[in-house]
């Protein structure tokens, strides 16, 4: 492999390099991607073992600092009150999703139009809309169609998941309040769905599903990408890209499985390794031409990190709820205070998203962490009052872009191939602090009125950094962004970024279905310039 | 998960003082219809834990060790021959115990006694999954009703 060279080479297999991989192979191009993590096998899966509830604090929690498999790198993320989460692997990170699939709304690509803060996007809704339309057919993605929260023709190929008596209360408390709810948008097989079956409602969502019915991108995109001809090599940890004389993207410098250093020669580079694995490869990047960092001539590789501070609300209800059957993480999501309210006293908003109850371990560790949960002679009277009498509700509030908040290279830290750590440095906007408080406030109201008697509040979430934005950001002018609005880096035109470090917002719902659309929009662009891709 | 070394095995005496500190932390149910976390069988997956843990597992081993001290000094047996009520305040007394809790609960509900006792079935969730009810969408009405609420632009 070391000598040939080939056209495109895609660093990243998780969900923005899967799309963008299937979308391309029809060019017949000789395509490569390259993945530090292997395949997970339908075995692997904690949902499949008496120990499940046990492997989110070991081999499959969602720190990688935590699970420390060899293909992780670490994170020094302790300069932020919010830890990043991921997964790598064949799949990336939604090996671990909850899979709660929602669109950005027209509004959010016009942040600094309508509401002065943040910035526009180059790009708009319905530049995105028929990519999100194909990404739901391809993920697989299940829904209603006709939420007043979005504009009429958004469509999806499956019936919504079940809400459950858990659901349905809450739907009730909503409905007593006047507030807009609406089933989740997932991207779980409510039925059989193109060869993938059926969910079962084992509720093992964040830690994997066995049953394929989750759409992780191993088991969507990735296996007809395959069929196409693109090729994945697993287990190659790319350490940096390279360029020739001209400045322009050469290849890269990897480690395979054994940790040998290898060469890869490519015609075209694309960077899909994730809002932090980005920056950190880019930044690692260094050359004569781009001593700060390929590509990076603005200064704004690895500044805007943005995440979703979220808050979390958990209501006790006096009845069972049967909260441990369904997705985990998709029930119904309510955008009640989704768009900018300035009465509110924060800019932007949040959705409320409804979780499912929580697993007997979860349960007890929740209770303990929140001094709940005593041992000793009071201890199973304690826990009968949380068990299977719980519902968590997330609030996921637009994070605004701010260019102290950063992904930077640890002077110390490094990967176990010695290649630098990504160092996180992040402070919670006084906006995010007031959205926090309002989210909590209206989360007790809408669990009370739903019948909970009490509630559990973590605001923000410490170890909700999943959705990682912003730190390549997209625009129109080299001066104030990375790359253009087809992904291409302004400073080497054969370069690409396609994941959600192209965000120049972060919105207030769940990243990944636009991180895809936004993948397809670059393929589809590429495609369309072929002959002149580099002009 | 991780093949973890025999080396670092408890000895049985260690094993079993190991059962009555977990007793002690989550006690069988008033009721009797829930085990207590050591006869529950616990001690293995904490046992497994501490191995992974080197510096919680030398806590540990030395804990036992004063247990069994102070029990001697108190109440003239060893720990493990003490009543229950003498073993829970000797563990509230020696402190190491309090490390032990989480990985004592997460060991505790995964057992088949205890998840039938709390109402699941004993098994993992796949591959049979379980059912839930259809969907009430009868509920969406007031929601329908609404007009548009997002912003055109
Ligand atoms: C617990 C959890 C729950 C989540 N829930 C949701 C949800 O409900 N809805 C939602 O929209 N999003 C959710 N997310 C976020 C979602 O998983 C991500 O937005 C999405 O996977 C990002 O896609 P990506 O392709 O940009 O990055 P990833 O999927 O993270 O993939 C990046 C890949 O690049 C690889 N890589 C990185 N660096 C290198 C390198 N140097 N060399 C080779 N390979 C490299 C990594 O190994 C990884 O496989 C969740 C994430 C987590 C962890
Ligand atoms: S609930 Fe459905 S999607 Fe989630 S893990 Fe189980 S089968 Fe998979």
């Amino acid at each position: 492999m070391s000598s040939e060279s080939v056209d495109v080479l895609i660093i990243g297999a998780g969900a923005a390099g899967a799309a963008f991989a299937w979308s391309m192979a029809e060019t017949r191009m000789n395509i490569l991607c390259l993945e530090q993590g292997g395949w997970v096998k339908t075995d692997d899966y904690p949902g499949l073992r008496a120990d499940w509830e046990a492997r989110q604090f070991g081999d499959f929690a969602f720190s990688p600092n935590v699970r420390g498999r060899r293909e992780d790198y670490p994170i020094n993320d302790g300069g932020s009150p919010i830890q990043i989460s991921n997964f790598n692997a064949v799949g990336g990170s939604t090996i671990l999703y909850a899979a709660h699939f929602p669109r950005f709304h027209p509004s959010d690509f016009r942040v600094r139009t309508l509401d002065g803060v943040g910035d526009d996007w180059p790009i708009d809704y319905a530049t995105l809309a028929p990519w999100y339309d194909l990404n739901a057919r391809m993920m697989g993605v299940s829904g209603l169609t006709g939420d007043p929260m979005y504009p009429p023709d958004k469509r999806v190929p499956l019936p919504p998941v079940p809400l459950g008596k858990l659901g349905e209360m809450l739907a009730r408390g909503f409905n007593a309040l006047g507030w807009h709810w609406w089933p989740s948008d997932s991207a779980i097989t409510t039925a059989e769905y193109e060869g993938r079956a059926a969910c079962i409602n084992a509720g093992t969502c964040l830690l994997g599903c066995p049953q394929g019915a989750k759409a992780s991108s191993d088991v969507t995109y990735w296996p007809l990408a395959i069929r196409k001809g693109v090729r994945v090599e697993a287990h190659c940890r790319v350490r940096e890209i390279t360029v020739d004389e001209r400045g322009m993207a050469d290849g890269v410098i990897y480690y395979d499985a054994v940790g040998t250093e290898r060469r890869q020669r490519a015609h075209v580079v694309v960077v899909a390794c994730n809002g932090v694995g980005t920056p950190r490869l880019l930044l690692n990047s260094r050359s004569k031409h781009f001593p700060d960092g390929l590509a990076n001539r603005s200064g704004l590789v690895g500044k805007r990190l943005m995440f979703h501070p979220y808050a979390l609300v958990t209501g006790i209800f006096p009845e069972r709820l049967e909260g441990y059957k369904g997705p985990s993480g998709c029930c119904i999501i309510s955008q009640e205070f989704y768009e900018t309210d300035r009465a509110r006293g924060f800019l932007r908003g949040y959705s409320f998203e409804m979780l499912r109850g929580f697993g007997p371990v979860s349960t007890a560790m929740i209770g303990l962490s929140a001094g709940r949960m005593p041992h000793g002679a009071d201890h199973h009277r304690a826990f009968d009052q949380l068990w299977d009498r719980n519902a968590g509700m997330v609030a996921i509030c637009e994070d605004l872009p701010d260019e102290r908040n950063t992904v930077t290279l640890d002077p110390e830290l490094g990967d176990s191939d010695g290649v630098p750590a990504p160092r996180i440095t992040y402070r919670l906007s006084e906006n995010s602090r007031a959205m926090l408080d309002h989210a909590v406030a209206r989360g007790a109201e809408v669990l009370a009125a739903s019948g909970a008697t009490d509630t559990m509040v973590q605001a923000p979430l410490p170890f909700a950094g999943w959705h990682l934005m912003g730190t390549a950001r997209m625009g129109i002018d080299p001066a104030t962004s990375v790359v253009n609005e087809w992904g291409r880096a302004h400073d080497v035109k054969n370069l690409f970024v396609i994941d959600g470090s192209v965000f120049p917002t972060s919105a207030g719902v769940n990243p990944t279905n636009t991180i895809q659309a936004v993948a397809l929009h670059v393929a589809d662009t590429m495609k369309k310039n072929l002959a002149n891709l580099f002009d | 998960m991780t093949d973890i070394p025999a080396a670092a095995d408890l000895s049985a005496d260690q094993r079993r003082a190991l059962a009555c500190v977990l007793d002690a932390l989550v006690p069988p149910s008033p009721d009797g219809r829930l085990p207590g976390a050591g006869a529950a069988g616990v001690a293995t997956h904490v046992e497994r834990t501490l191995r992974t843990l080197p510096d919680l597992r030398a806590m540990v081993v030395d804990g036992l060790r004063d247990l069994d001290v102070q029990a001697r000094a108190q109440h003239g047996r060893p720990f493990v021959a003490c009543g229950e009520g003498e073993r829970a305040a000797l563990v509230a007394a020696q402190g190491f115990g309090y490390a032990l809790v989480p990985h004592t609960y997460v060991g505790y509900y995964q057992q088949d006694a205890v998840l039938e006792a709390i109402g699941m079935e004993p098994r993992p969730p796949h591959p049979k999954g379980y059912t839930v009810a259809e969907n009430d969408l009868s509920l969406l009405a007031p929601v329908k009703a609404r007009s548009k609420r997002y912003r055109e632009c």
